[in-house]
């Protein structure tokens, strides 16, 4: 629209890109780049000339270190896991909120609320309900079941934990997904659906044969939306779980902030780094992928 | 009306409201409408519970009933002063005032240039400051961090202020390019050949209608940074230096479990602020979110 329009001058463009530009170059690119640097050597992090150049020495060392790949698998399923659910309930309740059964509107603002919450807020406020004298497990044991004589460790006990954190990444950004997808259902013509029930498609095939073709484009970008934000999980860990019991929810970003700001690794730390903005990278390029064209 | 057509085979008024019921009535929709309000639940208990707990006496910690059997709102003045939530509420809001104010001032002018002025050149530009969006803050932290010591910024506010403006450019220049796109530019031609510089044609005609542009970037703006974690948890030092998620996260993990009516009076009194801001202006936040991801 506005190519057809007069444009600007090269001046005139340069200096109003200019702050914005060097601002992002100075705190965005340079540590990018000074990070990638950082991971070939072994440093402490104090004196400059302390700094010596390690080589691929880091990621020898990281690759005999056990905390790092549990490190390693967790955020890769941590990212998986949380995508995956995140747009089978994003998608499902964005369904069922377009189809105006009665409470759709509890359940939309009900979603909508977290969203607001801070990641840090809202795992300290579910270390509390689950913890062993938490909500839950006091409302289990007065419950009169009688079947559980013991808390649940829903954050004390390994194989648990990594679940109960997964769930209460979906708690905390499952709206976001809703959000966007019923954005996109507003302009799925209604004919389609009628159309096709009318032939006797039942809620599973019009899903199959209409709804997801229609929204492809859009799953493609919140899929993508999905990997991206899931790379940059910290604090919902780090407040959760601390990463514990026994690093079994240790995540590549609290093994990094561990190395780098309680052991002054930082050469060794910033190899994280690297892993980390390499498959963040990866999962951005899988976009044309996914929705099936070239951008 | 439909009485002077009877030969139509159009259904009456009292069919359809039957159809309508039986509708409503169907068993599937019936089970929809219980999911909705189970699930709706899972996500309104917990911010219940905080609420609730809150206002609770030290001796009615542990009871499950969703009403409280104590009645204490000086929970919240005795949580203010434990937390010390006067210093902290300062630095957030300080941190977050400016953020939003320097992240604009840089997006909004960039946005106009890249939308304008298109070279190869400044699309490259573009796409580059795009790939901000998908640096996690935990992958730069440690040059950002040593960046700041050696400029002597460590422990000082401007440090987080600095960092959450990185972070917050690329969406703020995303959203505002889309929406500039859509301004015609023969309102800025006009004003350039009445005389006026490129700087006031975009001042005084292009800025005042941005108006519902940046307001969705600043409700962007605000969340993020107010909710910021990792930055100031790095870059400031101590509780007292530090912002609400950073101070109460940390002092909660101090006080232990007597004191949990404090950690959640104080937790509702870090969250209210920005809870209010978004539902006010979830409008601006949904056409954001649509306009961002459709944009993307």
């Amino acid at each position: 629209m506005s190519s057809s329009g007069r444009a600007i001058t090269r001046r005139a463009g340069a200096l109003f890109i200019a702050p914005a530009a060097v601002f992002f170059a100075v705190f965005m690119l340079l540590p990018v780049i000074a990070v990638i640097a950082l991971a070939f050597t072994e440093w402490t992090g104090f004196s400059l000339g302390q700094i010596a150049w390690r080589g691929v020495g880091n990621f020898r060392t990281l690759a005999s270190d056990d905390v790092f790949s549990k490190a390693l698998v967790h955020t890769v399923l941590f990212v998986a896991l949380s995508t995956v659910l995140l747009n089978v309930f994003g998608l499902g309740l964005a369904l069922l909120i377009h189809s105006r059964v009665r409470g759709h509107d509890f359940l939309r603002i009900a979603m909508f609320l977290p969203l607001a919450v801070s990641p840090a807020i809202t795992a300290l406020i579910w270390q509390q309900i689950l913890g062993p004298y938490g909500f839950v497990n006091l409302s289990l044991g007065r419950s009169g079941l009688g079947v559980i004589h013991k808390p649940i460790g829903f954050l004390g006990q390994p194989n648990l934990a990594f679940a109960t954190l997964i769930g209460v990444a979906i708690w905390q950004y499952s709206g976001y997904n809703m959000l966007l997808y019923y954005a996109g259902l507003q302009s799925l013509p209604a004919e389609r659906l009628e159309a096709a029930a009318i032939d006797g498609a039942g809620w599973l095939n019009r899903l199959r044969y209409v709804v997801v073709p229609y929204l492809r484009p859009v799953i493609a970008v919140v899929v993508v939306l999905n990997l991206i934000g899931g790379w940059k999980v910290f604090e919902l860990v780090y407040v959760l779980t601390g990463g514990g019991p026994n690093r079994s929810t240790e995540v590549l970003s609290t093994y990094l902030f561990q190395q780098a700001f309680e052991f002054s690794r930082v050469g060794y730390a910033s190899s994280f780094a690297l892993v980390i903005i390499a498959l963040a990278t990866v999962s951005a390029l899988a976009r044309s992928r996914i929705s099936g064209t070239v951008t | 009306m439909t009485d002077f057509a009877p030969e139509l085979p159009q259904r009456t008024l009292a069919e359809r409201v039957f159809d309508s019921l039986r509708e409503r009535s169907s068993p599937g929709r019936f089970a929809g409408s219980l999911v909705c309000f189970f699930v709706g639940l899972v996500y309104v208990i917990p911010l219940l519970w905080v609420v609730t707990e809150g206002v609770k006496a030290s001796s009615d910690i542990f009871s499950t009933s969703p009403f409280p059997h104590s009645f204490r709102i000086s929970n919240f003045a005795d949580a203010w002063r434990q937390f010390q939530l006067g210093t902290l509420f300062a630095h957030t809001i300080v941190i977050t005032i400016a953020t939003v104010v320097l992240s604009i001032a840089f997006s909004v002018t960039a946005a106009y240039g890249f939308s304008r002025y298109r070279s190869k050149l400044s699309e490259g530009v573009f796409v580059l400051i795009l790939t901000g969006l998908m640096v996690p803050p935990a992958a730069i932290i440690i040059p950002f961090f040593l960046t700041m010591r050696h400029l002597g910024l460590y422990n000082n506010l401007f440090a987080v202020i600095l960092g959450e403006t990185a972070f917050a450019l690329p969406l703020g220049i995303l959203l505002l390019r889309g929406y500039i796109d859509n301004i015609p530019t023969e309102l800025t031609d006009a004003a350039v050949v009445d005389g006026a510089s490129e700087w006031k044609a975009f001042r005084y005609v292009v800025f005042p209608l941005l108006r519902p542009a940046v307001a969705t970037v600043a409700l962007f703006t605000i969340i993020s940074t107010w909710n910021g974690f990792l930055l100031p948890l790095v870059l400031l030092r101590d509780t007292a230096t530090s912002t609400l998620t950073v101070g109460i996260s940390q002092t909660a993990g101090q006080v232990g479990q007597l004191s949990l009516q404090f950690v959640a009076a104080a937790a509702v009194m870090a969250v209210v602020p920005v809870l209010v801001i978004l539902i006010a202006a979830r409008r601006y936040y949904v056409q954001g979110l649509s306009a961002g991801a459709l944009k993307h």
